[in-house]
C-alpha cells in the first residue's frame, strides 16, 4: 500500500505544471468505455449559460488538462465523433486541482450535409467561360492585352501571343466579328480597355460554327463584348521614326479603329525603307492556307509563273537584305446589315521598290567540261498591288448558313536589271502582272445533332502574263540566225472550278466518320512565244521554243475517313479514290488520258503516358502532272536558262512515312522532340540538261526512285545552378536522286545535309540576361565528285532592364563560311535597340541602330550538283533611327 | 485496492491508440487573396479520421479534366489550372504528434516538394454570436494567425478541432472563415462521415523537403523564379520583345494569407 501511495504521489507530481495563483487545473482521462483505450476528444468548460470558458483536446492516452482562474459552477463537456458526449458538473472553488475521468460510449455517427454556394462573377456555360471585365480591372490597364493578362487561365506571352494552356487562340473577335484571324495582335496591342464589357473564352472552337462538337477541334477563340455606350469611338496609335546619322531612313505606322454595333472599322498603314516586310503579316489573309479544314476547296490552286529575274537573297534576317521602299495601306470594315446578314470588306494597297546588288562567280564542272561564269548584277523591282476581299454571311436559319467570299487581286510588277555577264553587258526587262478573281460559296446544313453536311463551290480565274526582253544575244551556239536581242512572252491563264460535298458524322463513342465527294476542274492555258530580233525587227520564232497549250484536268474524287477513338490511341484510316480525265491540246493536237487511282493513308497517335507521345502516319500518294510538267516548247526562264516539260501525261507515285516522338512537354525541365520523315518517290521529275557557258537547256524527264530521309531532334534542359536553359538541335537530311547532264548516263546525285547547334539562354531575375548560340551547317553534294563545306552562324544577345521604363537590347551575330578565302569568310553584325517610356501606354521613345559595324557586302558559298558558287550581296547599310510612339 | 488498480491501469495503458478509425470527408470552397478581386476559388477536400486531417486541393484524381480554365461543378464553380497533379496540394496535420506537413505539386518554377510547417496554437477568442450554417448551429470565434485576423464559425455538433487550411484548434469543426480584410474566405460545402473514400494517413514525402524559411522565400519571389525559367526557354526572336521588368514584389505580403512569420516578428 505504501509503495502504491508513493507511486501515486509521484504520478501526481509528475503531472503538475507551474502553479499560478488561484489557478485551478482540471485534468483527467477520456477513455473508450468498451476497450478502455484513450480517445481523441474535445473537452470544453462552459458556464451555466453555455458560454465557453476554456477548452482543449485530449493528448496521449486520452489525457487532458485545462487551466482556469474562474470560480463557480461549471459544466465540463467531453465530446468526440463516434462517441456519445458526456457532461459533468464541476464546482471550482478553492481546490487547485480537479480530476475527472470520462468513459465514453461508442456511438454510430453519421453526417451528411451539402450547402449550396453563391454565384461568382465568372459564368460558365458548356464550352464558354464569361469573365465580367469590371471585376478584373484594377485601373492601370490601357490596352486589351493588359486586361487579358489579369484573367485567370489566359497566358499572354511577352510578344503578345495569347494562349490558353499550350493552345494559341485562333482569333480575337469584337462583339462576335473577326477582322484578322491570327493577326489578332493588331487588336490586342492597340485597342483600349475602357469599352470592354466582358471577355468570353470559347473552347473546342470551330471556325465553322455548325462543326462545333463534330470536328475534333482543340482550337480556342476569344470574344470581347463591348459596352453599349462605349461603341462608336475612334482610337488608335501612331508610330514614326526617322534616321539620325544615316541617309533618309524612315518608318511610319498607324492604326485607327472604330467599333460600332452596325459597323466596325479598322484602318492601318505602314511606310518604311528599313527592310520591314509589313505585307508578310497580311499575306495569310489574302491567301490563307488551311490544312485539313472543311470547305477549304481550292486553297491549294494557284497560277504559276515561269519567268523570273534572279533575286535570290542570302540567308540573313530579312531586314538586312531587303533594300526596300514600301508603302502599305489597309482598310477593313464589317457591316451588320441585318440580324441574319453580315458583310465584311477588306481592302489593301501596297507599293514597293526593292533593289538588288549581287556579284557572283560560278564554277561549273559537268562531265568533262569545266568553265566559270561571272555576273555583276544590279536590279530593281517595282511593284504595286491592290487587293480586295468581300465576305458575305447569311444565316438562313439556326442550322443553315450560306457564305460567299470574293477576292480580287491585281499586281503590276516591273523588273529591270543591268548585268555584266562575263564580257557582255545585258539589260533585262521583265514585266509581270497578276490578276486574280476568286469566288467561293459555302452552304452548311447541320441536319442532325451530330451530323453536318457542307456543300462548297469555288471558281478561280488567275492570269499571270509575263514579258521578258534581253538586249543582247548570247545564244549563237543554239541558233544559226544572227540576232542581237531576244524577247520572251508568256501567258499563263488558270481557271479552276470545283464543287465538293462533305458529310461529317460524329458517333456517340467519339469516332468521327467523314466522306467527301467532289469534282475539280482545272484548265491551264500556256502560250509562250520566244523571238529573236535584230534591233526592232523580228528575225525568227525558233521551232521548239514556242507553246500553245491547253491542259485540262478533271478530277472526280471520293474521300472516306474514319477516326477511331480508343483509350490512349487515336487511329485514323483514310482512302481517297480519284478518277481523272486529262486532256492535252498542244498546237491543236488533242490527246486524252483517263487514269484512276486510290490513295490510302493510315495514322496512329499514341499517348503512352503523360510524358511520352508517339505520332505515326503512312500514306501512298499519286500526283497528277501539272501544266508546268507537260509543256513541250522551251521557255526562256532567265537570261541563260531554257526549260521545257515532258510533253505527256503522268501520274507519279510516292509513299511517305512519318514518326514523331515527344518526351515531356514544353514547361518540363527536360524536353525532347524527335521527328523522322522518310519519303520515297517511286517516280519523280528530274531533268535532262545541256549546260554550256552561255545557256542551259533543261527538259523534264521521269526517273525512278528518289529517296528522302530527314531526322531532326531537339532537346531542352534547364540547369538550375546557372539559371539557364540549354537547347540542343540536331538534324540530318539525306536525298538521293538522279539526273542527266550533257548527255551523260543517268547519274546519281547524293545530297547530305547536317545541322547541329546549341542555344543557351539565361533566366536571371536581375536586370541582365544573355542568349548565346551557335549552329553549324554541313553540306555535301556527291555525283562523280564530292563537294562539301561547313558554315557556322553564332549569335550573342544581351538584354539590360534598367527599370520599367528604360531598357536596352543588344544583338550580335557572326557568320563563318568554311570554303571562302580567309579575308572574306567571317562577318560580324551588331544591332542595338533602346526603349524609353515617357508615359506608360501613351508615349514611348525608341532609339534603334542596325548593322552598327556597317558591313556593306556579304559573301556566301554554295554548291549544287553542277556548280560551286560564291556570291556577294549588298546589305542594308548602317542606320540609326529615332522613333516615337503615341497612343490615342 | 481498487484505487491502486485504477492507477496501475492508467499507468500501464501508455500506448495511445484510438478506436473507430473511420474516415470522413469535408469539402470547402476556399478563396485565396489575389490581385484579381474575384478569382481563384478552389474546391478543397479535407479528409479526416480521429487524429489526422489532410486537406487536399488541385488534385487530378478528383478533376479528370485539368484543362486550364474554369468549369461548372454542379451549381458551384471549380477552377482548374494546369497546376496540380494526382496528389495535389496537401496540408497534412497529425493532431497526436502535433505536426503539420505541406506538400506542393510541380510548377514551372519548382519540382514537387514538402515543407514541415510549425505547429502554432491559435489563440481563439470565442464570441457569443451564433448562426446556422446548413443544419449546424455555429458559434463565432476570432483568432490571429501569422498577422491575419480570422473570423470563423465553428460547430460543436462536430466536435473535432479540425478546420480548413491552417485554421484549427476550436472545440468544433470550423465551417466558415473569413479574414478581416475580406481577402481570404472559406465556405463549407459538404460533409460525409463516415465515407467510403480512403486517404493517405501517412505524412507526404517528396524528393525535396524545403525548410519553412526556404519555402516562404520561394513564394515571396515566385514570379522571379518563374520568369527565370521561362526566359531561359524563349526562342531567340522573342528577345527584342522582352521589355518589362518583373512586377514589383509584394513585400508586405498583401496578397498572401500568411503575412508575417514567427521569425520575422
Amino acid at each position: 500500500m505504501g509503495k502504491i501511495k508513493i507511486f501515486a504521489l509521484f504520478i501526481v507530481f509528475f503531472n503538475v505544471n507551474a502553479i499560478c495563483f488561484a489557478q485551478t487545473i482540471i485534468e483527467g482521462y477520456v477513455i473508450d468505455a468498451e476497450n478502455l483505450k484513450g480517445v481523441f476528444a474535445s473537452v470544453v468548460l462552459k458556464d451555466e449559460n453555455g458560454k465557453i470558458i476554456t477548452y482543449t483536446n485530449t493528448k496521449n492516452e486520452g489525457y487532458f488538462e485545462l487551466k482556469t482562474t474562474e470560480k463557480g459552477v461549471f459544466n465540463l463537456n467531453v465530446s468526440s465523433l463516434s462517441y456519445e458526449s458526456q457532461s459533468k458538473k464541476i464546482e471550482i472553488g478553492t481546490s487547485s486541482k480537479i480530476k475527472l475521468n470520462f468513459n465514453l460510449k461508442p456511438k454510430i455517427t453519421e453526417l451528411k450535409e451539402v450547402v449550396i454556394q453563391s454565384r461568382q462573377p465568372i459564368t460558365v456555360k458548356k464550352d464558354t467561360i464569361i469573365f465580367d471585365a469590371k471585376s478584373f480591372l484594377q485601373g492601370n490597364e490601357q490596352v486589351v492585352e493588359d486586361l487579358l493578362k489579369k484573367i485567370p487561365g489566359l497566358n499572354v506571352l511577352t510578344d503578345g501571343t495569347i494562349k490558353i494552356g499550350n493552345q494559341e487562340v485562333e482569333k480575337v473577335m469584337i462583339d462576335g466579328d473577326d477582322f484578322f484571324e491570327k493577326g489578332y495582335k493588331l487588336v490586342t496591342k492597340n485597342m483600349p480597355v475602357s469599352p470592354i464589357d466582358k471577355v468570353e473564352v470559347y473552347q473546342n472552337y470551330s471556325n465553322n460554327k455548325h462543326l462545333k462538337g463534330i470536328e475534333n477541334s482543340e482550337k480556342v477563340a476569344l470574344n470581347l463584348t463591348l459596352k453599349e455606350d462605349a461603341k462608336r469611338i475612334w482610337f488608335g496609335n501612331a508610330f514614326g521614326g526617322y534616321g539620325l546619322v544615316s541617309d533618309n531612313r524612315y518608318e511610319f505606322r498607324a492604326n485607327l479603329m472604330n467599333f460600332g454595333k452596325k459597323s466596325k472599322h479598322y484602318f492601318l498603314t505602314n511606310l518604311n525603307n528599313i527592310g520591314i516586310d509589313a505585307v508578310g503579316d497580311i499575306n495569310h489573309l489574302i491567301r490563307p492556307f488551311r490544312y485539313d479544314e472543311p470547305a477549304s476547296l481550292g486553297d491549294n490552286q494557284s497560277s504559276n509563273s515561269l519567268l523570273a529575274l534572279n533575286y535570290e537573297l542570302p540567308n540573313l534576317k530579312k531586314r538586312r537584305v531587303n533594300l526596300n521602299n514600301a508603302e502599305m495601306l489597309s482598310l477593313n470594315s464589317i457591316f451588320t446589315l441585318s440580324e441574319k446578314v453580315k458583310l465584311k470588306t477588306l481592302g489593301f494597297l501596297n507599293t514597293d521598290e526593292v533593289d538588288f546588288f549581287r556579284n557572283s562567280l560560278q564554277q561549273f564542272s559537268v562531265g568533262n567540261s569545266t568553265f566559270a561564269n561571272t555576273e555583276y548584277f544590279t536590279g530593281r523591282k517595282t511593284q504595286i498591288t491592290g487587293f480586295g476581299k468581300i465576305d458575305l454571311t447569311y444565316n438562313i436559319s439556326k442550322t443553315k448558313t450560306f457564305e460567299y467570299t470574293g477576292k480580287f487581286n491585281k499586281t503590276n510588277e516591273k523588273n529591270s536589271s543591268e548585268l555584266l555577264f562575263n564580257n557582255d553587258l545585258l539589260n533585262e526587262r521583265l514585266y509581270a502582272n497578276n490578276q486574280l478573281f476568286d469566288q467561293k460559296v459555302v452552304y452548311t446544313n447541320k441536319f442532325k445533332e451530330n451530323k453536318v453536311f457542307l456543300l462548297s463551290s469555288r471558281y478561280i480565274n488567275e492570269k499571270t502574263p509575263q514579258n521578258y526582253s534581253v538586249n543582247q544575244f548570247i545564244y549563237s551556239d543554239l541558233f544559226a540566225e544572227s540576232a542581237n536581242n531576244t524577247k520572251q512572252f508568256s501567258e499563263n491563264k488558270m481557271q479552276f472550278a470545283g464543287i465538293e460535298s462533305h458529310l461529317l458524322d460524329k458517333k456517340k463513342n467519339g469516332d468521327l466518320f467523314e466522306i467527301k465527294i467532289g469534282n475539280q476542274l482545272r484548265i491551264d492555258e500556256l502560250n509562250t512565244r520566244f523571238e529573236l530580233l535584230q534591233n526592232e525587227n523580228n528575225i525568227a520564232f525558233p521551232n521548239g521554243y514556242q507553246n500553245d497549250l491547253i491542259y485540262t484536268t478533271n478530277d472526280l474524287y471520293l474521300s472516306a475517313k474514319y477516326r477511331f477513338k480508343l483509350k490512349n490511341f487515336t487511329l485514323l484510316t483514310q482512302a481517297d479514290a480519284h478518277q481523272l480525265f486529262n486532256q492535252l491540246e498542244n498546237f491543236n493536237i488533242k490527246t486524252n488520258q483517263n487514269p484512276f487511282f486510290i490513295m490510302p493513308k493510315i495514322g496512329l497517335d499514341w499517348k503512352i503516358n503523360d510524358k511520352n507521345k508517339i505520332l505515326t502516319s503512312y500514306s501512298y500518294n499519286t500526283t497528277n502532272a501539272g501544266v508546268l510538267d507537260v509543256y513541250s516548247g522551251f521557255v526562256q526562264t532567265g537570261f541563260r536558262s531554257f526549260s521545257k516539260g515532258l510533253e505527256e501525261f503522268n501520274q507519279l507515285n510516292s509513299s511517305s512515312a512519318i514518326l514523331n516522338y515527344t518526351y515531356g512537354s514544353w514547361g518540363d525541365k527536360f524536353f525532347a522532340n524527335t521527328f523522322i520523315l522518310y519519303s520515297k518517290n517511286n517516280d519523280f521529275y528530274s531533268t535532262n540538261s545541256i549546260i554550256a557557258q552561255n545557256y542551259s537547256q533543261s527538259e523534264k524527264i521521269i526517273i525512278k526512285d528518289r529517296e528522302f530521309l530527314s531526322i531532326s531532334s531537339s532537346i531542352d534542359r534547364y540547369f538550375k545552378p546557372i539559371k539557364s536553359n540549354l537547347k540542343i538541335n540536331l538534324g540530318a537530311t539525306k536525298t538521293n536522286f538522279k539526273n542527266i547532264v550533257n548527255n551523260s548516263n543517268l547519274r546519281e546525285v547524293k545530297n547530305f545535309n547536317a545541322d547541329y547547334g546549341f542555344e543557351l539562354r539565361s533566366g536571371f531575375r536581375g536586370f541582365f540576361n544573355y542568349h548565346i548560340g551557335s549552329k553549324w551547317n554541313y553540306n555535301e553534294v556527291e555525283t562523280t565528285i564530292k563537294n562539301s563545306f561547313t558554315d557556322n552562324m553564332s549569335f550573342f544577345d544581351l538584354s539590360f532592364m534598367f527599370s520599367d521604363k528604360f531598357n536596352i537590347q543588344v544583338q550580335s551575330e557572326r557568320y563563318y563560311f568554311g570554303n571562302l578565302d580567309n579575308e572574306n569568310n567571317q562577318y560580324y553584325f551588331l544591332d542595338l535597340e533602346t526603349r524609353y517610356v515617357v508615359r506608360e501606354n501613351k508615349l514611348t521613345f525608341f532609339l534603334s541602330g542596325n548593322n552598327l559595324f556597317n558591313i556593306e557586302t556579304f559573301r556566301n558559298y554554295s554548291i549544287s550538283d553542277i556548280n560551286i558558287s560564291q556570291t556577294e550581296y549588298r546589305l542594308m547599310p548602317r542606320y540609326v533611327l529615332l522613333k516615337m510612339e503615341y497612343r490615342f | 485496492m481498487k484505487k491502486s488498480l485504477i492507477l496501475i491501469f492508467t499507468i500501464l495503458f501508455n500506448t495511445f491508440c484510438f478506436s473507430q478509425n473511420k474516415t470522413g470527408l469535408i469539402i470547402y470552397d476556399i478563396k485565396y487573396p489575389n490581385e484579381n478581386k474575384n478569382a481563384n476559388t478552389v474546391e478543397t477536400r479535407m479528409y479526416f479520421n480521429d487524429t489526422i486531417s489532410a486537406s487536399i486541393a488541385f488534385s487530378t484524381k478528383f478533376y479528370k479534366n485539368t484543362k486550364e480554365g474554369i468549369e461548372q461543378d454542379g451549381e458551384g464553380l471549380r477552377v482548374n489550372f494546369k497546376y496540380g497533379d494526382e496528389k495535389g496540394e496537401i496540408i497534412h496535420r497529425n493532431f497526436k504528434k502535433e505536426n503539420i506537413t505541406l506538400r506542393f505539386p510541380k510548377t514551372t518554377a519548382f519540382d514537387e516538394f514538402t515543407v514541415e510547417d510549425t505547429w502554432l496554437k491559435i489563440d481563439w477568442k470565442i464570441q457569443e454570436d451564433t448562426t446556422k450554417i446548413g443544419n449546424f448551429n455555429c458559434k463565432k470565434a476570432i483568432g490571429e494567425f501569422r498577422d491575419r485576423t480570422f473570423i470563423v464559425w465553428f460547430t460543436e455538433e462536430i466536435p473535432m478541432p479540425y478546420g480548413p487550411w491552417k485554421l484549427y484548434g476550436l472545440p468544433g469543426l470550423i465551417l466558415q472563415a473569413e479574414d478581416k480584410e475580406k481577402m481570404f474566405s472559406v465556405k463549407f460545402k459538404s460533409i460525409e462521415y463516415p465515407t467510403s473514400q480512403v486517404f493517405e494517413v501517412n505524412k507526404p514525402i517528396e524528393k525535396e523537403a524545403k525548410t519553412l524559411k526556404d519555402y516562404v522565400f520561394a513564394m515571396d519571389n515566385y514570379q522571379d523564379f518563374l520568369l527565370e525559367k521561362l526566359r531561359a526557354k524563349m526562342p531567340r526572336e522573342m528577345a527584342s520583345s522582352l521589355t518589362k521588368m518583373p512586377s514589383k514584389k509584394d513585400t508586405n505580403r498583401t496578397y498572401k494569407v500568411e503575412k508575417i512569420f514567427e521569425w520575422e516578428k
